[in-house]
């Protein structure tokens, strides 16, 4: 390798450590996220939320509009969904 | 994911952190992709809403900023802008058209509940706290419901908590929709 070719190599080199660096020091100090939560939809005068429940379950609440009574449901028993990744 | 008109979109984070777009036309196998903001942008899943002419979307960015990103539908030039600066967000957000406004709520600093929303066509930002430091400890969901705006999170103690405010007033009502303990 010439030394215009070296210094080339080393600029090219430099400019991708460079490059990665800045991912990597963007990436350390972002913070870590809140789990997935509860996903809902509005269904012909009401709200429907599910979630994953206890021990694995998933659950479904829903409430008719402009009231606070909740009801619950089970979708699916204890050990339906995965265990969830923190 | 996104049904538009006579196509289907979808939103990913892409390789290092970047955000990815894919479109194609119903009952065709051709997508197209398109990158909508490059590596070390994109710090969490995207929400994505159709809003008119346009197509938007909403992630977690670098240093805890939350960024938005618009495009006019049929163009891939994608404009960004940032809702709330580093520091700000603290899980993926959730993103809803309202009439003719945007609405993007997040976990904030401090697990408190974030909730943003600026009229289309402009970029002016504007914030209010759902709920207050310590009550919200996962991405939120949210809809829009007639002429309200509701919001669920999982909230302290394991409950699953749900706020609603009436279109155009900052007052968000809370609710406890589970006790302590039932949501994971």
């Amino acid at each position: 390798m010439s030394r215009a070719e070296f210094r080339r190599w080393r600029l090219a080199a430099f400019s991708v450590a460079a490059a990665a660096a800045a991912l990597t020091a963007a990436g350390a100090l972002t913070p870590a996220l809140a789990a997935t939560g509860p996903s809902m939809t509005a269904n012909h005068g009401s709200v429907n939320i599910a979630v994953p429940g206890p021990n694995h379950s998933l659950r479904f609440y829903w409430a008719v509009n402009g009231t606070s009574t909740w009801h619950a449901e089970t979708v699916a028993g204890g050990a339906a969904l995965s265990p969830r990744r923190r | 994911m996104t049904v538009n008109g006579n196509s289907v979109n979808i939103a990913a984070e892409g390789p290092n952190h970047s955000l990815r777009f894919y479109w194609a036309v119903n009952g065709t196998s051709t997508w197209h992709a398109e990158t909508v903001a490059g590596g070390g942008s994109t710090f969490s899943a995207p929400s994505m809403t159709v809003n008119g002419n346009s197509v938007n979307i909403a992630t977690a960015g670098s240093l805890g900023r939350l960024k938005f990103y618009w495009a006019v539908n049929g163009t891939s030039t994608w404009h960004a802008e940032t809702v709330a600066g580093g520091g700000s967000t603290f899980s993926a957000p959730s993103m809803t058209v309202n009439g003719d406004s945007v609405n993007i709520s997040a976990v904030g600093a401090g697990n408190r509940l974030k909730f943003y929303w600026a009229v289309n066509g402009t970029s002016t930002w504007n914030a209010e706290t759902v709920a207050g430091g310590g009550t919200t400890f996962s991405a939120p969901s949210m809809t829009v419901n007639g002429d309200s705006v509701n919001i669920s999170a999982v909230g302290a103690g394991n409950r699953l908590k749900f706020y609603w405010a009436v279109n155009g007033t900052p007052t968000w009502h809370p609710e406890t929709v589970a006790g302590p303990g039932n949501v994971q």
